[in-house]
């Protein structure tokens, strides 16, 4: 009788125990590498349209990331500007798990209210919203905003979109000879204006890390010289004219010093200017040339060109200068280096194979990923959030600019005005 | 060519040879002729005969002699001039016969010419024949070469054709390296749930002999109460004498002794009852035991079917979610490698997934999202064949390889 | 051929002339274009007066196509910046000249090809101009009288991007600031 209890137990305990067994454990391994989709509805908008389209800029801010698909406007299930209007179900069948949605409100003539919310379609809950003010004109930079809200919440990593890049054009002028601009213009490459016109090559434009100016390398007057300007109010001083050669200028991480390439002394050779007191200190000493320098992001040392081995590679130095150590060692051609905002790699022209290309180079493993495909590929400069490189491309279409996802995935063309353009530079986070 | 010409030459010379030998018979033939001819008219003719005056005739007749003798000297002249011309003929068919000579002669050297232009010819000939039998050789030689080309054409594309079917190979096995790796999970799961299924079975041989030691327990507790039971009897033994005792020493004590007596007979005839009845429900108890042994052997055996069904079952419906869920999980481009994210996730029975919660984050915000949408994308998650099998949590490891 | 080429480079050089001297008259009508307003030509510059358009060469030597003058163009390798040897008879002459000429001065441009990036193009071409000058010192020009100045790779002759052009914009060109 006992016994018989005992086995009924027994059975009992099992049973539990298998209810208890009710939680699985599955090891996923494969998945597809790519753009997550997000659906981003066009915006709602009153009587008066506003000037830009913040649902289309925000896509293709999004897209350029290389990390989101937006989906066709024309193949989203509905166009939903408040979340009443939501049907998740309709959007769970998209299968896509972010949903944008927003409106434009003229409050006032010129004046614009937005307002953007993202959700969650599979939990059918907003996980983001905000609303901003502005004029017309502003209403880009809303967009760009927005797309760094929604980027920053969807990846965890600052989004860049609403900082700008400075790039040259050359454009044949009515006389039929050139004329240089020096421009800003959107990280997208909207919006751009001319900040400086020149009949001489304007080159090597350099931001001030508060994004405040620009410095650059002139060629007017029949020699070289460089300038450093206000963009606010269009002012420029001159800041080196020594005899021979003035150009390369780099600032330093607290805005403080430019480091830049002289010859006076005889030979190209770098040095660091102290732009308050105009001090100057010398930084290499050899008989090749050494040029193009760039800071490091904790202002302690410094990367530059120098074919001191007979071609010219990548070097690193103290700050104060000092030994120079090679960094590159790979090809015959390695030049115009400058450090990704962590610090932790470098941005490079490589020549392989008579080809000039964007590349990496990873200071921890000294390993050197070849980026873009181009064949006169230069002038590479790191987003401030570090996810893509700017750089010049040049074909027999034309000149352009181009950016490439810094693990080499996902490349794109700017679309800037005609001519041709170089010397793209990216701006740091404004202030 | 020039052989003709030659031929020409000499048939033209032996042409010109024969017509002149017609000529000189022709000619012999005219001067044979002549003669007779003279003599005849040398004879006086019989009309001249009748003529009748004398000096006539012999005016005629000296005339007539003159005109012989002037016929006579032409014949003359003119045999001397046949004859000249004879000579002349005879000269001529000397020069004739010399330039048929040299002629012969030129033939003989051209024919001996010919002879050397055939030997010439021949050496040409056999010189050709070597050549031919060099270019036969080179032939032969360039036929080897495109056979040993073709060969090695043959060997490269076999080469190749290794190569494909060894990378098919190579694909083969990495692809049978990947089944096998698939494979070696479910055995792996399959194994899992065996031992599972062993434990088990020890933890219901466990209990069965736990129930064999509660049934010797009782046995012994039985035991216990027989020999507690037989000190009893021994004790009423006891008491029995002591009544004895009593009896004798007291009427009255007897009664009570008898009593006692009684009542002692009574308890052994209890504890006698007892050890029956202890007896019998140990003799129970057994079979009950044996019995209950039997049906859990049967009921182990029974449930060792039902599980493995049920583990493949398991296996199947693992397998389902984790397609589903690896279909439409699409991992952030750039995202660095060894990431790896735990997330819970609640399901109703139908499938759908009514909660997910991160229990270990990958520290990348993106690869986190991805695997959530991952999760409710799938949503509702594959149902199993066996409902049993279903399960309300299941916890993922979100753990990309390379 | 090479006096085809010779040709060739004295037109060349006469219409670098040209365009180096309207670029520096240019130079006035570049300010207050744009946000930047571009410091105007220091007229301290002794530039274009006397220049001409290059009519009354006769008796000139400098525009005597004969003469090794007539030559105002070096050109280099890739990534070179060593005068060739067919070139220093050239510059010799040059030097000579300039000897003679105390009150001349030339100003010797060095440029570059479009390959590789444009500041190491930029001392790339500083570097041709100094090996230019350093040679013409040493055959007897003194310092006044040569100035130094790099464009690096902004100015090609052929902007086209082949090898072709790119050997004929590695260059340094001589410019006759004053005879």
């Amino acid at each position: 009788m006992i016994a018989r209890t005992f086995v009924y137990l027994t059975l009992l305990v099992w049973g539990s125990a298998a209810v208890a067994q009710g939680e699985l454990n599955i090891r996923i391994t494969q998945g597809l590498e790519g753009a997550q989709p997000i659906a981003i509805v066009p915006f709602g908008q009153g009587a008066e349209p506003p000037p830009s389209d913040i649902a289309r800029i925000v896509a293709s801010d999004l897209a350029s990331s290389g990390l989101f698909t937006p989906i066709p406007a024309s193949d989203l299930p509905g166009s939903p500007h408040v979340a009443e209007d939501i049907d998740f179900n309709d959007w769970r069948l998209l299968g896509t798990a972010n949903l944008v949605i927003g409106q434009v409100e003229s409050p006032s003539a010129g004046r614009y209210a937005v307002e953007f919310r993202l959700f969650d379609v599979f939990k059918a809950s907003q996980t983001l919203g905000y609303r901003f003010e502005g004029g017309g004109g502003e209403l880009r930079s809303i967009a760009h905003r927005i797309s760094d809200l929604l980027f920053e919440h969807l990846t965890g990593l600052r989004g860049a979109f609403n900082t700008r890049i400075a790039y040259v054009t050359e454009t044949p002028g009515a006389d039929g000879r050139p004329r240089y601009s020096l421009n800003v213009a959107d990280s997208d490459g909207a919006n751009w204006k001319p900040v400086l016109d020149s009949r001489q090559p304007i080159i090597s434009p350099a931001w001030s890390p508060d994004a405040r100016q620009l410095a650059y390398v002139s060629l007017e007057n029949r020699r070289s010289q460089i300038y450093v300007q206000d963009l606010a109010s269009g002012e420029r001083r001159r800041v080196a004219t020594f005899p021979g050669l003035n150009g390369a200028p780099a600032w330093s991480p607290d805005g403080n010093q430019l480091a830049m390439t002289l010859s006076k002394d005889g030979n190209p050779e770098i040095y660091a200017l102290h732009l308050a007191t105009n001090r100057l200190r010398r930084l290499t000493q050899s008989v090749s040339i050494d040029t193009e320098p760039a800071w490091s992001p904790d202002g302690q040392s410094l990367v530059f060109t120098s074919d001191r081995s007979g071609k010219p590679q990548i070097y690193q130095m103290p700050a104060a200068g000092g030994r120079a150590t090679r960094l590159t060692f790979e090809g015959d051609y390695n030049a115009r280096a400058s450090y990704s905002p962590d610090g932790k790699r470098l941005a490079l022209v490589h020549a392989d194979r008579g080809a000039f290309r964007i590349a990496t180079l990873d200071l921890d493993g000294n390993t050197l990923l070849v980026l873009s495909d181009g064949q006169l590929d230069e002038s590479p400069s790191f987003a401030p959030n570090g996810s893509m490189i700017l750089y010049a491309t040049s074909d027999s279409e034309g000149a352009s600019l181009a950016a490439v996802s810094a693990d080499g995935r996902f490349k794109q063309r700017l679309a800037t005005r005609q001519g041709r353009v170089r010397e793209p530079a990216w701006s740091p986070f404004r202030p | 060519m020039k052989f003709r010409r030659l031929f020409d030459n000499v048939s033209a010379g032996f042409l010109a040879v024969v017509v002149h030998l017609l000529f000189v018979v022709v000619l012999i033939l005219s001067l044979d002729w002549t003669p007779d001819r003279i003599d005849a008219s040398g004879a006086p003719t019989p009309l001249q005969a009748v003529v009748v005056e004398e000096h006539l005739v012999e005016a005629e007749i000296q005339r007539l002699q003159e005109r012989e003798r002037e016929k006579e000297q032409d014949e003359q002249a003119r045999i001397r001039e046949l004859e000249s011309k004879l000579e002349e003929a005879a000269d001529k068919r000397q020069r004739e016969e010399e330039r048929l000579a040299e002629l012969q002669a030129r033939l003989e050297e051209e024919r001996q010419r010919a002879a050397l232009e055939r030997e010439k010819r021949h050496d040409e000939s056999e010189q050709l024949a070597i050549l031919k039998q060099r270019q036969e050789e080179e032939e032969r030689r360039l036929a080897q070469l495109a056979a040993k080309r073709k060969a090695e054409d043959e060997r490269k594309r076999r080469a190749e054709e290794e190569r494909r079917q060894l990378e098919e190979a190579r694909l083969q096995a990495q692809e049978d390296k990947r089944r096998l790796d698939q494979e070696n999970l479910k055995t792996e799961l399959e194994t899992s749930r065996l031992e599972e299924d062993r434990r088990r079975a020890e933890e219901e041989k466990r209990l069965a002999e736990e129930q064999t030691r509660q049934a010797e327990e009782e046995r012994r507790q039985a035991e216990e109460e027989k020999r507690l039971a037989e000190e009893q009897k021994r004790r009423a033994e006891e008491l029995k004498k002591v009544a004895e005792e009593q009896k004798r020493k007291a009427e009255e004590q007897k009664r009570k002794a008898e009593e006692a007596k009684r009542l002692a007979e009574q308890q052994k005839r209890q504890a006698e009852e007892d050890k029956r009845k202890a007896e019998q429900a140990r003799e129970r108890e057994q079979a009950e035991l044996a019995l209950q042994e039997a049906l859990a052997e049967e009921q182990l055996s029974l449930d060792l079917t039902r599980r493995s069904l049920r583990e493949k079952a398991k296996a199947e419906y693992v397998f389902q979610i984790r397609s589903k869920v690896e279909r439409n999980w699409i991992r952030p481009a750039g995202t660095p490698k060894g990431l790896k994210c735990l997330i819970r996730v609640e399901q109703i029975p139908g499938g759908e997934v009514v909660g997910t919660r991160i229990v270990q984050s990958s520290g990348n915000v993106a690869f986190d999202r991805s695997v959530e949408i991952a999760v409710n994308k799938s949503s509702p998650l594959p149902q199993p064949t066996d409902p049993t099998v279903f399960a309300r949590v299941i916890n993922f490891e979100f753990d990309p390889e390379g | 051929m090479s006096l085809r080429l010779t040709k060739y480079l004295a037109i060349f050089t006469a219409a670098a002339l040209l365009a180096g001297c309207a670029a520096i008259t240019g130079e006035e009508d570049t300010g207050a274009e744009g946000a930047a307003v571009i410091e105007s030509a220091p007229s301290t510059e002794p530039t274009t007066t006397g220049m001409g358009t290059g009519t009354g060469y006769v008796g000139d030597p400098l525009d005597d196509p004969n003469s090794l003058l007539s030559t105002r163009v070096v050109y280099f390798d890739f990534d070179r910046s060593d005068v060739r040897p067919e070139d220093r008879k050239v510059l010799e002459a040059h030097a000579r000249f300039l000897a003679e000429q105390p009150g001349a001065q030339v100003s010797l441009e060095g440029h570059a090809d479009e390959r590789g990036t444009r500041e190491y193009n930029l001392a790339l071409g500083e570097r041709r101009a100094n090996a230019v000058r350093s040679m013409m010192t040493l055959s007897g020009a003194s310092g006044q009288q040569t100035r130094t100045v790099s464009y690096g790779e902004e100015n090609p002759v052929d902007p086209s991007h082949n090898e072709a052009a790119w050997a004929l914009n590695r260059r340094v060109e001589i410019i006759y600031l004053t005879r």
